[in-house]
């Protein structure tokens, strides 16, 4: 047995016996000795003082149980009934060995609908050929729309589909005949398209294409990378292999690469001037928070956070200590109240905060 | 925790089991209560275990963020009060972390076997007791006790970030 397994069965065990402790007060059972015992075992090991705070954690969290979806009881009771129909012979004498058993069953089979990739696959490229072969007639002059640092807005576009711009942003419209081209410069943006299968609506920024028909979805730029997220509807997104672009060359010729990710609603992908990541679930309500004047983090290192601070405050978020930039942060902030991130900074992490007129410095004590 | 609940309400027992759940994160701090409770000299006196390990655990924490916020040790002690308000939905992480608990909980749930997932349930939220469930699920009370402590000690495992 490693060390690795036999540390976990030992943790398992001390779980275990701290849910069992649990139990025994929810039940009144627990009497002076039950008590002196249960200060002894406390007293025993430092793991199990975290076990049993852990699990009095998990037992008191009342927002996860009323968050967390669940079957009423009369339908677990049926489904438990109908299980062990078929796997308790074995199980007869009550033993541990049932309760092993039945914990290692198989998961019941994912929820997740299947996606009919293939069929998504043939219509995007449907029009895509569409589009290759009529050319266009007419060029529109290039309209620009531009945010500054604390500003968002909402545009709406000659075809009726509308464009969030979200702070310190900049996207270039060129429309023609055959398609409807938004290059994003700068920032970020959340696109409602309206629905043209003879007119693709293609946003690039400097390492993706995406190419919708009718949809929603957000595109965000950030330093090297390209975040798609879509919230209605399905896009086809590809790199666009110009390198460290700044300014994005129309080529108007260009039938987009072949090799395509298709990305659908609740789904998010990230792409860099070689690259587009695997397709992955994505916060929706996260994505888009920015509409609402919030940013939702999960896991960024600040350095990112700070970025997307800066894009919305004046005053201006500065780094005195590099290493900083690494501390990862979870949280949903106002992105007009500063001070919600400095405090949380500050009793989260002990980052010491510096304020003057134009900026806030952050260092390390 | 019961007692705690009527005399101070939800809000305050939604704020402790943010604090636990914070303190087990910081191994110091586990260790720091573990010492605590070894000083205890007459174990026989505490009355009520849980409160008692549970106001261990909350101080431990306080101290700790109060070092870390960087304020000094002597405060007002009507500041103290304030600044620990029970309050855990202003704490901006604790929207995003619940997400991700409901999420790694949902997924646990559905690990489990049909019959620990139905006993903790009913146990936990129905409030059934143990006889109840022994009946509904045809097996023995101690049966039941097993599920429910492999259930919980299963979910709490899975909501784990440390393993």
């Amino acid at each position: 047995m490693t060390q690795d397994k036999s540390r976990r069965l030992m943790n398992e065990q001390i779980g275990e016996a701290a849910a069992d402790w649990l139990v025994a007060f929810c039940e009144g059972e627990v009497d002076a000795s039950g008590r002196e015992a249960f200060i002894e075992w406390l007293r025993t090991s430092p793991e199990h003082v975290r076990a049993y705070l852990r699990i009095s954690a998990l037992w008191e969290d009342e927002d996860l149980f009323a968050r967390s979806r669940m079957l009423d009881a009369d339908a677990l009771v049926q489904r438990a009934l109908a299980a062990s129909n078929v796997v308790s012979l074995s199980g007869s004498d009550g033993g541990a060995a049932d309760v092993g058993d039945a914990l290692d069953a198989p998961p019941p089979p994912a929820r997740r609908k299947a996606v009919p990739r293939f069929a998504i696959a043939a219509s995007v490229l449907g029009a895509a050929i569409g589009i290759a072969t009529i050319g266009w007639l007419r060029i529109d002059a290039p309209l620009v729309y531009e945010t500054a640092i604390g500003e968002q807005r909402t545009v709406t576009l000659s075809d009726g589909s509308t464009l969030s711009l979200n702070a310190r942003s900049k996207v270039v419209v060129k429309y023609d005949e055959a398609r409807r081209a938004v290059d994003l410069v700068e920032g970020q943006a959340l696109f409602k398209v309206a629905s043209n299968p003879q007119r693709p609506f293609i946003v690039r920024s400097d390492s993706a294409a995406i190419r919708a028909v009718g949809t929603q979805f957000d595109v965000s730029r950030r330093l090297n990378k390209t975040v798609v997220t879509v919230v209605e509807g399905r896009v086809a997104v590809s790199e666009t292999g110009s390198r460290g672009g700044g300014v994005l060359t129309p080529r108007a010729d260009s039938v987009e690469p072949p090799v395509a990710t298709f990305v659908s609603a609740g789904e998010q992908v990230i792409a860099t001037a070689s690259e587009v990541t695997t397709v992955q679930r994505a916060d929706i309500a996260a994505a888009t928070a920015w509409t609402d004047g919030k940013l939702v983090f999960r896991a960024l290192p600040l350095a990112e956070v700070i970025d997307e601070f800066n894009r919305h405050t004046p005053r201006r978020f500065v780094l005195e200590d590099p290493q900083l930039g690494d501390i990862r942060i979870s949280g949903i902030f106002s992105f007009t109240d500063t001070a919600q991130l400095t405090d949380f900074l500050r009793e989260r992490f002990g980052v010491v905060v510096r304020e003057t007129d134009g900026e806030i410095r952050l260092a390390h004590r | 925790m019961a007692a705690i609940e009527r005399s101070h309400g939800r809000q305050l027992r939604r704020y402790l089991a943010s604090r636990m759940r914070q303190a087990t994160d910081v191994p110091d701090l586990v260790q720091e209560v573990f010492l605590r409770l070894l000083r205890v000299k007459d174990p026989a006196a505490i009355r009520n275990p849980q409160a008692y390990l549970y106001t261990v655990a909350s101080h431990v924490l306080h101290q700790y963020m109060l070092e870390r916020s960087g304020a000094p040790e002597a405060m007002d002690p009507l500041e103290v009060a304030t600044r620990a308000g029970p309050d855990p939905v202003r704490d901006p992480a604790y929207e995003v972390e619940l997400v991700d608990r409901v999420e790694k909980f949902t997924r646990a749930l559905e690990q489990l076997s049909p019959r620990a997932h139905a006993a903790f349930i009913m146990y936990r939220c129905d409030g059934l007791s143990l006889d109840q469930i022994a009946e509904r699920l045809g097996v023995s009370r101690p049966m039941v006790r097993k599920y429910l402590a492999r259930a919980i000690a299963f979910c709490d495992r899975q909501l784990d970030d440390a393993e």
